[in-house]
């Protein structure tokens, strides 16, 4: 496990909530077992076979996954909102350009009928330049009214995206600190059925049955 | 994948720990299995101690018996039988030889040999059950004390029993009526050995 590698474990081990356990996540295997109680020279020898060092390659390469996966589906919910941005903005642009191209055919109607004549005087010509402006602005309301509408759709769309984004980042980290809890839970259980099997502390010479005095050649040939 | 790099730590732990997970118990399970062998094997080989030394010590009872009769006669006539002076003495000293004699006899051609044997083979070692080791090391050095004691007082009290039956010879020799015992089976005449005062007193029964 190299520097780097290290303090990302630590910082991975510490938004785990596993922390204070940190000294129990090591690849050293032989140190694994000092740090379980084990301290004898030959229990060390003989218990690194029920022990497995701990490699977070994969667990850093899960957390580097969890956040890419985060940050591609952000990245996709921002670009939604701002096309959607766009299409409102492109929407109410085209709407209003319309509005005023209408606009200026009603003015240039009336212009018409006003050069014809007698147009003037029966007031025809505020009228519908007033029916005109009404519906104009009746107009310009719902363009206004839909981007409005729009907008809300597309920042809903986003917060629940963001959301979506979150909860699987959540999940995704879950189950890599689940995982980091799992390999601490079965290497403390392996380590508590070692003391509960009342493991030794002498160094055996053959013949000595375990502790005190080892039966002595005498003893045998008598 | 994220879901592929989890399923890969899972597997990888699990895997790993059951694999030595089994390998703790192969071990834990054939040391305990070891460790009951021998406890066993210290109990069989107390109980064929006890049964061999009642069998060495009926044995030699035998040839003791034999071995001091034997060297009691031998001794009376070859050193001038029943007549000769000190017989109580000198069938003291053939009972108590005869009877070391045929000690030595029985120990020495005691099939398999007269010392009672210790535990076969070594003690189980292992790295678990630290207290039931120890315990084990107790039982096998108890026993071993037990044998060693054992052969030593079964070595040393053939010279006690040659003497206590050296002493047993002499004090029914010196019996007042011991003389009857013998009269007309060893050459030479009884009677005239026993003294004149308990000669008196045979009469004074008779």
């Amino acid at each position: 496990m190299n520097e780097q590698q290290q303090q990302q474990l630590q910082a991975l081990l510490g938004q785990a909530g596993l922390g204070d356990m940190s000294k129990y996540f090591t690849g050293d295997v032989g140190s694994l077992i000092s740090t379980l109680g084990f301290t004898n020279q030959r229990q060390k020898e003989q218990f690194s076979k029920f022990f497995q060092g701990f490699d977070p390659t994969k667990y850093l390469q899960a957390e580097e996954e969890v956040g890419a996966r985060y940050g591609q589906q952000t990245s996709m919910v921002g670009d939604r909102l701002s096309d959607a941005l766009e299409k409102i903005k492109s929407q109410v642009g085209t709407g209003y350009e319309s509005l005023t191209e209408k606009g200026f055919q009603t003015e240039q109607k009336i212009g018409e009928m006003q050069a014809r004549g007698g147009f003037d005087k029966t007031g025809i010509g505020g009228k519908v330049r007033r029916k005109a402006a009404i519906g104009r602005e009746q107009s310009l309301r719902d363009i206004l009214e839909q981007a409005t509408t729009g907008t809300g759709t597309a920042q809903r769309q986003y917060a629940s995206g963001m959301l979506g984004a979150e909860k699987q980042r959540g999940a995704g980290m879950g189950s890599i600190y689940a995982a980091l809890q799992s390999w601490l839970n079965k290497t403390l259980g392996r380590g508590e059925n070692i003391f509960a099997l009342d493991p030794n502390q002498y160094q055996y010479t053959p013949g000595d049955p375990g502790g005190g005095l080892p039966i002595t050649q005498q003893d045998k040939l008598v | 994948m994220l879901e592929e790099l989890l399923a890969q730590i899972q597997a990888q732990t699990s895997s790993g720990m059951s694999e030595t997970g089994l390998e703790l118990t192969k071990t834990a399970e054939g040391e305990q299995s070891a460790l009951r062998k021998y406890f066993n094997l210290i109990r069989e080989t107390g109980s064929e101690a006890e049964t061999e030394d009642i069998g060495r010590k009926r044995r030699r009872s035998k040839f003791r018996l034999g071995g001091s009769l034997l060297g009691a006669i031998a001794l009376t006539a070859l050193t001038g039988g029943a007549s000769a002076p000190h017989l109580a003495a000198r069938l003291a000293a053939g009972a108590g030889g005869g009877s070391l004699l045929g000690s030595k006899y029985a120990q020495s051609t005691q099939p398999g040999g007269w010392r009672l044997k210790g535990v076969a083979g070594l003690a189980p070692t292992g790295m678990f059950f630290g207290a039931g080791r120890e315990k084990a090391g107790g039982e096998a050095r108890d026993l071993q004390r037990y044998l060693t004691e054992a052969n030593k007082s079964f070595d040393e009290a053939q010279y006690a029993n040659a003497l206590t039956d050296a002493m047993s010879a002499y004090k029914l020799a010196t019996l007042p009526k011991f003389g009857n015992l013998f009269k007309g089976k060893i050459p030479g005449e009884i009677i005239d050995d026993v003294p004149t005062d308990y000669s008196t007193e045979f009469l004074d029964l008779g």
